[in-house]
């Protein structure tokens, strides 16, 4: 459990309070401090980032509207993921006949490694993420360039034709480029 | 990266065939395989973070409905709004600091009466202070094509504050179809250019200006910029079997590919900039009475030196798609710069 501190030391709660109290645009601030973490969640379970940002959506509505029964003093963060898990089984049981085979394979992974996924998702800080950006402008030209394609559908099939290599090549590029990443955050957030 | 680790995240994403077998195989270790979950589930949420932040925060309408607020929540946040969040959380700093003065970016005379007004080929460059909170936002274009030169047709520009692209032209109210701002507006005509490589099957009228971030630059050395795009699209009545969909992007890039001509020769640009987000997510309606506005954000990497927007209308059916338009309308472009403080 985390207990959110803004910069300034007041309390995160209170926050929450003023919103439950009626000043319901100051979740947008709420909204503000955790869409990235949420949205990256999302997308380390989906990659279709259509549908990741309709489910971030549905998320903070329905925190927005069960706000009372976040209990105060524990991690936002983690109660929100909850609330996206079950979204997104929601999600998978609603295309399941009409899913492709990776699809299929996400939902297959995200049930399997529910566990592990939301372990890793919590560690991710959101200043963390903010600075991720940062480091894939730092990447070698060859890494940030299959970084900035991606490794949906098509685009590593491509990629490869055009850099004139292998598909499992492009996707060993990738790995590399997000150990560089890792490398970075590590060092960033050590200075 | 061992083999099965490959073969995991090309099944995940769907990049490359993967066989059924293949695919129930790596399930079944994942299944029995506690650390080999562990370097999964660690590769994919990186890969989603990776897209995440390349991607501009979506306009997340039904959430807007549900706090029952005006405010656009891919426009900055409102200055009150702002100050009233840094006093009730205490954030004594950003609460007094000078009171927002957001009407300059919407009455450009007045801000060049006051002196902070300087014309940029027919495009308004103002200064606004906006969200005291997350730093001074610019506003580093706002078109309605009131004066300055007509779009060049010429494709992708290589010359800064210019616009050019397909064959477009400036016109006043039409078929009513009034502008948004302003006496002019910009109306789609075709769906290519003089000169264009390969004109045939084109079906996307796109207007494009590169934007100079250079004078900007620590603004964002730290990763802690956006800029936001905002346009306006109306259209006069056309038939029910036939669809409009809109798009705007943004791409930055160095100097190298912005001016040596690449982005012409290839759209690879697209993909190969420095950063891009795009939003295509809109549907031109029938209702000429009315515009629609699509947004899009990006964070800004910090090598960028400048700043392609891109502005297109298409033919959304497959069935319709030709190079004319008939009667389609850009107005009220804006383009702000705006500090997102690192998150706490």
């Amino acid at each position: 459990m985390s207990h959110q501190i803004n910069a300034d030391g007041t309390d995160f709660d209170t926050l929450l309070d003023r919103i439950e109290q009626g000043e319901v645009d100051l979740f947008l601030h709420v909204v503000r401090r955790h869409e990235l973490s949420l949205r990256g969640y999302l997308a380390g379970q989906l990659y279709d980032m259509a549908d990741v940002d309709d489910l971030a959506q549905d998320v903070f509505v329905t925190a927005f509207r069960g706000l009372s029964s976040f209990r105060r003093g524990e991690d936002f963060g983690a109660w929100l993921r909850g609330i996206a898990r079950h979204r997104l089984l929601t999600h998978f049981r609603s295309r399941q006949r009409r899913a492709r085979a990776e699809e299929q394979f996400q939902e297959e992974f995200a049930r399997i490694a529910a566990t592990e996924i939301d372990a890793v998702a919590g560690r991710q800080s959101a200043s963390q993420i903010e600075r991720l950006l940062h480091c894939i402008s730092q990447l070698p030209d060859k890494l940030r360039r299959v970084v900035h394609a991606g490794l949906e559908g098509a685009k590593p099939t491509l990629l490869a034709e055009e850099l004139g290599t292998t598909v499992p090549a492009i996707y060993q590029l990738h790995y590399r480029a997000n150990q560089l990443l890792r490398d970075c955050l590590t060092k960033e957030v050590r200075s | 990266m061992n083999p099965d680790l490959n073969s995991f995240l090309q099944a995940w994403t769907g990049g490359c065939d993967v066989s059924a077998e293949e695919r129930q195989r790596l399930l079944e270790r994942l299944k029995s395989d506690a650390a080999f979950r562990v370097e999964c589930a660690e590769e994919v949420q990186l890969l989603g973070l990776v897209k995440t932040v390349q991607t501009p925060t979506p306009r997340w309408l039904d959430l807007h409905d549900a706090l029952s607020l005006n405010t656009e929540l891919n426009e900055p946040v409102p200055g009150d709004l702002a100050r009233r969040v840094a006093e009730q959380i205490g954030h004594k700093q950003a609460a007094h600091q000078q009171p927002v003065r957001r009407w300059l970016a919407r009455r450009p005379l007045t801000a060049a009466a006051a002196g902070l007004m300087i014309g940029l080929l027919g495009a308004s460059l103002v200064f606004a202070y906006v969200a005291p909170s997350l730093g001074k936002a610019t506003t580093l274009l706002q078109e309605s094509f009131e004066s300055g030169p007509s779009p060049l047709v010429a494709g992708v520009p290589q010359e800064v504050g210019r616009w050019s692209g397909d064959f477009t032209e400036v016109v006043s109210e039409q078929e009513g179809v009034k502008p948004e701002t302003g006496k002019k507006m910009l109306r789609f005509l075709r769906a290519d250019y003089e000169g264009k490589v390969k004109p045939e099957g084109s079906y996307i009228s796109e207007v494009y200006q590169l934007i100079d971030l250079r004078p900007y630059q620590r603004e964002f050395a730290d990763g802690g910029a956006v800029v936001q795009l905002s346009a306006a699209f109306n259209a006069f009545a056309f038939p029910v079997e036939e669809a409009f969909g809109c798009s705007v992007s943004l791409h930055a890039m160095d100097a190298e590919m912005a001016l040596s001509g690449v982005t012409q020769m290839s759209d690879m640009f697209l993909t190969d900039c420095l950063a891009m987000a795009r939003n295509n997510r809109m549907k031109v309606d029938r209702h000429p009475a009315t515009w629609q506005r699509l947004s899009a954000e990006l964070r800004l990497p910090p090598g960028a030196e400048y700043l392609l927007i891109r502005i297109g209308l298409e033919h959304s059916n497959k069935t319709q798609r030709r190079v004319n338009f008939d009667g389609h309308y850009l107005d009220d472009v804006r383009l702000t710069l705006a500090r997102r403080a690192a998150l706490p």
